[in-house]
């Protein structure tokens, strides 16, 4: 298999992969606010949300910068698409805190809360921004 | 309105180059052509050179501008 080859399956691994978590994140979201409120509810939300964090990251760029396969895998396609699901995620984040901001400040949502539903939202909406991105590009 | 069009894919099959193939001539995934020959991403100056010269032409013969 060679380096183009190798690197589009990758690809198309790791979009499906962002699917995935972005579900997982949601619905620990939603399980920490509708169904239990628990501490391990709680740590497996900020446990998935930090790793959701690090998906959005170029860290293969960063580890192995010489690399072939990661060269190919952080080309300028990928970067763009990074950048636009970013401004993504941050537009999420915005909207979400303006929707909440009137609850908090009724003391219907905690501070705790708000904060997880905006993080929840930016993260969400850039990963699947950024999966759907790159297999429609690899059509 | 101004509009960049590319004549990528007419030049890649001339040589008889699948998008793969050309992919790995100027070291990029085979997305990143894909999305080119569509017109879906424009690529940098960087990257428009190297298309050029992994094709054999000059770079404007393969993006030009159209209004």
């Amino acid at each position: 298999m060679d380096t183009i080859e190798l690197a589009e399956r990758t690809s198309r691994a790791w979009a499906l992969m962002l699917y995935l978590m972005g579900a997982m994140l949601l619905l620990s979201e939603l399980c920490g606010m509708i169904l239990l409120r628990r501490d391990f509810v709680d740590g497996f939300w900020l446990g998935v949300a930090l790793v959701c964090a690090l998906t959005l990251l170029p860290w293969r760029r960063w580890l192995k910068p010489n690399s072939a396969l990661n060269k190919v895998l952080e080309d300028e396609v990928v970067r763009e698409h990074r950048r636009m699901s970013c401004t993504a995620g941050f537009w999420a984040s915005l909207v979400a805190a303006l929707v909440t901001a009137p609850f908090a400040h009724d003391a219907m949502i905690g501070g705790y809360d708000v904060a997880r539903i905006v993080a929840t939202a930016g993260l969400f909406a850039a990963m699947i921004s950024f999966a759907t991105l790159e297999l429609r590009a690899a059509r | 309105m101004s509009e960049l069009r590319n004549s990528l894919k007419e030049e890649r099959e001339r040589l008889g180059l699948t998008q793969a193939a050309l992919a790995e001539r100027v070291g990029v995934s085979r997305k990143t052509i894909n999305t080119v020959e569509n017109g879906v991403f424009i690529p940098s100056t960087l990257l428009a050179l190297k298309l050029a010269a992994a094709l054999q032409r000059p770079v404007e013969s393969l993006f030009r501008i159209s209004s």
